[in-house]
Parts: structure tokens; C-alpha cells; sequence
């Protein structure tokens, strides 16, 4: 044997290990996905977008909940967006050399690992509790509080990117440095940005636990974020731990059209990252 | 062109006060330099003297200091109006960082201190209270890199324009085609100017950065290695275009390249470990240093 067969074979282990993983990984995947169309689709139908929930003898739909999840996912989106990306500012520019800038990027680091029924009760102690009841201001709050560290750390990265002589040409031209941020460094990194909101996005539109503190569910159409506000993964949380057959079939339908729409928006984000201004 | 330098400015939103902006009066105001400022072309009688030879910028004792590190010792030098000096000398040597205390590029950035004075017409420019918005659209700069914006070529020389206040239309456009005719990059690009300039070959993107200082009519322009990323034909464009430029503008120019600065410059100033070695007429220094060291360095023997 040639001295270097055992480095040949040592390579081929490990390639073949990591290789099984992958393929495991990835089988799981399209197992779980494979799961949900075939319950989903079968039970899958315009009904279940357009109507109001009927009982459990079936028929009727769940408009309140995919209305009542893309209101709250909109909501947390308009706060937490622009709040991620101005902290992600701060910490890629104006905080740029000081020490607060580190430890900021260690707690969103710390926030984003936070299991997200730890926010859900965070929110309930701070706006269902002494508000006297469930509703949607908390689920939205709920999910734009996972959203923010999730846009800061990348708006912070992408900015981080940019290279430095662009912002020195731009000083060098007289601009001031927030006239620098917004015309050009934004501009640059634009895409990156816009990629990081989509996925949180696509983060919190799934989200279940922090919904069931805050905005809770309702069986009836309701869009006041004062009240108790219906969301698609708490409707299918229940439905799916009912007895009823009808109620189950909805869940798995309702489930297919949320992994659709968090696979359509990660699509998205990854597109997004390759467009140009 | 004209026409699609129009449409191109009105796909661009919120060009504000355009309305209220006479052809020129807003612009002629934003242009002239500040009270303060001598302004040397007011009158026929001063247009003579501006010709004559006049010293724009006097370095006067400068020092500079990164954090307790004297990098800059003692700098005396004059540089003449309409005229090139060229700072030559070993990596290291401070004159990158000379450069920069020009625009004030130092203060971007903490722990850092000047000491001395560069003097533009009687002003001490390194003053702590010196407007350094309006000191850096008077002193532009151009980076050995090509930084070109994220934005179509017009919009990267009307950029600096819209800062200046400039927002008139077809005094834009034709603010626009003045700096890329000066750059000599107009007949390249003039018909595409609404492309994205991160389009433009390496060459052609930094003349759309001279382009872009040379818009907002800076008093001097910095040239910090500007051709040395640059290939052979490229950098004769630019130092071809820079000899035109001395009608205009003062330049300062920091090179590596000894032929270059031979070439171009009128002026010539070796600078060694932080302190200046020797200044004078670029011929007198290549031909006939006083000093050795200076005869030692441009003859190649170190650095």
C-alpha cells in the first residue's frame, strides 16, 4: 500500500459522513413537505381563504385567520423593520469603534437564540395582562420584538460591507455623514437589507407560540388589533389538536398555505439579494 | 444626449425647488466661495493678478499626530495656484497622510491631532471650528480606487451638484457634460449615462470620480495614487487630462511613480519618515537636488 492511502481513505470517510448527513438532512425536509401537500392539498380549496369558519360539520374557512396573521405580520413588519435597520445603522456606522457597538451585536445574538414563547410571556406580562385581555396590538408587538435583532444583525452586516473609501469619497465631496448613509450606503447595500427584512419576515409570519399570549385566536371576524385577532398557525394549533375530522383536514390545508407562503418569501429573499440597483 | 439626460432627471424624484430656482441665481450663490474667502476674479484688474504666480495653500509647521505618534514633523510648503506639486517618497513616509489633512479626511476618524497651520488664502483651514463640508467641496479628492456610487453615471456627477444646492435642470445637465468633457470621459459615456456606473471599465470609473469632484468646481483636487490600480493607457488618459486641468484647478498629487510625477507635475516634494526632504521645481529636483537623499531616490537607489 502507498504511504498515502490512509489519507485517501480517511478523505473518502469523511466526504462519504458528511455527504449521508446532508442527504438525511435533506430527506427529512421533503418528507415534512411532502407530508403537508398531500393532507393539505386534498382539503385545499378557495373556500378555506373566503369564508368565515363553520362548525365542526364541516365546509366554511378561515379568511379571519390568513387576514388577522398578514395584518399582525404587517404590523410587526412597519415597526420592527425600521427599527432593526436604524439599530443596525447605529451599530455599522455611527457606533462603529465604540464598545456599546459589541455588546449590542452580543445581545441580538442573544435575542435571536431566545425561544420565541419566552417573548410571547414578555408580552403578555407587559400588554395583555395589565390591559385586561388578549389582542392583536401584543401579537404584533410580539412578533416585531423577534423581528428587530433579526433585521438589526443583518442590516449591520450588510452595511459593515460596504467598502470604506466609498463613504470617504462621498465626505470628500462635502456630504454630511447622514446625507453618506442614506444616498449611498443604503443605496449599496440596499439589497442585503431588503433580503434580511424578508427573511425576519418570513421568521414571524410562521410564528405560533408568541401569538397564543398575545392576539390569542377568534372564532369571529375580527381586525381591530384592540380585540383578540385570529392567526393561522394558533387556528391550526387547535384545529389540529381537535377531535373533529373537518377541523383536521383544515389544518393540514391551512398549514400547506403558510409553509407556501414562508418558502415563497425565503425565495424571495434570496432573489432579492442579487438585484441591483 | 441632451434628451436623455432630460428623461433622466425627471425619472428622479423630489428635485425640490426647482420651481422657485431662477436658471442661476440659487446656483451662482451656492458656487461662490464664503465672504471670507478673497475672491481673486472679481474684477478685470484682478483677473491679472490671478494669473500671476500665486500661492493658494501654505503648510505652515504642520504636524500631525495618530494617537501619541508623530507621523508629520515640522512640514513647510507652498502650493501654487493652477500649478501640479507631486509628493514622492517611500511607502510610509507621511505623504498619503499629508494629503489628507488637506480635506481634513482625519478628522473621520478618533485619536488623531494636527498641529501647525495649512493656510487657503490667509484662512487656516485646520481651524477647529473650519466648516468641513465647505472646506471638502473646495478641496476634492480622488482615491486610488475608483469609487463610483451605486447610481446611474449622471447621477453620480449631479450627486455632488444636488449637495452644493444646484437643482435647476438644464444647469445640471450641463454642469453634468462640463465635468465629463474635463475628465475626458464624455464621448465614452454620453450615451450611456443613465447605466449603472459600477458598468464602466476600471479606467473610465475613475474619471467619473475626477468627473465628480471636478463638478462641484473645487479650488484644488487631491490625487491620493489615482492611477496607480490603473493600466499604462488608462493613467496617460488621466495624466494627459490632469496637465489640461492646471487651467482650473490646483492639484496635488501623490504618486509612487517617479516617471509620473516627472511627467506632470510642476512642482516636486520628497518626503522621508514623516518630515519633508526636499521641495522645489520638479526639474530642479530631478535634474539638480540639493539634497543627496533626494538624488539617491529619484535615481531609484531606495524606497
Amino acid at each position: 500500500m502507498k504511504p498515502h492511502m490512509g489519507r485517501i481513505w480517511r478523505n473518502r470517510l469523511a466526504l462519504t459522513l458528511a455527504t449521508c448527513s446532508a442527504l438525511l438532512g435533506l430527506a427529512l425536509l421533503f418528507i415534512i413537505l411532502y407530508d403537508i401537500i398531500r393532507h393539505g392539498l386534498s382539503s385545499l380549496n378557495l373556500e378555506l381563504l373566503t369564508e368565515d369558519p363553520a362548525g365542526p360539520m364541516g365546509g366554511g374557512g378561515l379568511k379571519g385567520a390568513f387576514l388577522g396573521q398578514g395584518l399582525l405580520t404587517l404590523v410587526a413588519t412597519l415597526v420592527g423593520a425600521p427599527l432593526g435597520v436604524l439599530a443596525g445603522t447605529y451599530i455599522a456606522e455611527y457606533g462603529r469603534d465604540k464598545k456599546i457597538s459589541k455588546a449590542f451585536i452580543s445581545l441580538c445574538d442573544l435575542a435571536m437564540s431566545l425561544p420565541s414563547i419566552v417573548v410571547g410571556i414578555f408580552v403578555y406580562s407587559l400588554l395583555v395582562k395589565p390591559f385586561g385581555g388578549f389582542n392583536g396590538w401584543a401579537g404584533a408587538a410580539a412578533l416585531a420584538i423577534i423581528m428587530i435583532p433579526l433585521v438589526t444583525r443583518t442590516t449591520e452586516t450588510m452595511l459593515a460591507m460596504v467598502p470604506w473609501t466609498l463613504r470617504e469619497a462621498a465626505l470628500a465631496l462635502g456630504s454630511s455623514y447622514s446625507q453618506v448613509i442614506i444616498k449611498i450606503v443604503y443605496r449599496k447595500a440596499a439589497s442585503g437589507i431588503l433580503t434580511g427584512i424578508l427573511l425576519a419576515i418570513a421568521r414571524v409570519a410562521g410564528e405560533t407560540a408568541p401569538l397564543m399570549f398575545t392576539s390569542f385566536n377568534n372564532n369571529h371576524f375580527e381586525l381591530a388589533l384592540g380585540k383578540p385577532v385570529a392567526s393561522v398557525t394558533v387556528t391550526v394549533f387547535q384545529y389540529a389538536g381537535s377531535p373533529y375530522e373537518t377541523w383536521i383536514d383544515q389544518a393540514w390545508a391551512a398549514a400547506l398555505v403558510v409553509t407556501v407562503v414562508v418558502l415563497l418569501l425565503n425565495i424571495l429573499g434570496r432573489l432579492a439579494v442579487k438585484w441591483r440597483f | 444626449m441632451t434628451e436623455k439626460g432630460a428623461r433622466e432627471e425627471q425619472a428622479r424624484p423630489n428635485t425640490n425647488g426647482e420651481m422657485d430656482n431662477p436658471p442661476t441665481a440659487g446656483e451662482t450663490k451656492a458656487l461662490a466661495p464664503k465672504p471670507e474667502t478673497p475672491n481673486l476674479l472679481q474684477s478685470a484688474k484682478d483677473a491679472e493678478v490671478a494669473n500671476a504666480p500665486y500661492e493658494l495653500l501654505r503648510v505652515d509647521k504642520l504636524g500631525f499626530y495618530f494617537g501619541e505618534n508623530k507621523v508629520l514633523k515640522d512640514i513647510e510648503l507652498p502650493i501654487w495656484r493652477n500649478s501640479i506639486t507631486s509628493l514622492i517618497g517611500p511607502s510610509g513616509c507621511g505623504k498619503t497622510t499629508l494629503l489628507r489633512c488637506f480635506n481634513r479626511m482625519h478628522d473621520l476618524y478618533p485619536n488623531n491631532h494636527y498641529e501647525g497651520q495649512i493656510l487657503m488664502e490667509g484662512r487656516n483651514i485646520l481651524d477647529k471650528n473650519e466648516d468641513l463640508i465647505w472646506l471638502r467641496s473646495r478641496l476634492g479628492m480622488v482615491f486610488q480606487k475608483p469609487t463610483p456610487f451605486p447610481m446611474s453615471v449622471y447621477d453620480n456627477i449631479a450627486y455632488g451638484l444636488k449637495l452644493k444646492k444646484i437643482t435647476n435642470k438644464p444647469r445640471v445637465r450641463e454642469l453634468v457634460e462640463k465635468a465629463l468633457r474635463q475628465a475626458n470621459l464624455w464621448d465614452e459615456v454620453k450615451d450611456r449615462l443613465k447605466e449603472n456606473a459600477l458598468g464602466l471599465s476600471g479606467g473610465q470609473q475613475q474619471r467619473l470620480s475626477i468627473a465628480r469632484s471636478l463638478a462641484v468646481s473645487p479650488a484644488v483636487l487631491l490625487f491620493d495614487e489615482a492611477t496607480s490600480a490603473l493600466d499604462p493607457i488608462s493613467s496617460a488618459k488621466i495624466e494627459e487630462m490632469m496637465v489640461e486641468l492646471k487651467k482650473e484647478v490646483t492639484m496635488v498629487v501623490v504618486t509612487h511613480n517617479m516617471q509620473q510625477a516627472a511627467r506632470v507635475s510642476d512642482y516636486t516634494a520628497l518626503m522621508w519618515l514623516g518630515s519633508l526632504v526636499e521641495y522645489g521645481e520638479t526639474t530642479e529636483i530631478f535634474t539638480r537636488p540639493k539634497m543627496k537623499m533626494t538624488e539617491r531616490y529619484v535615481a531609484g537607489h531606495f524606497g
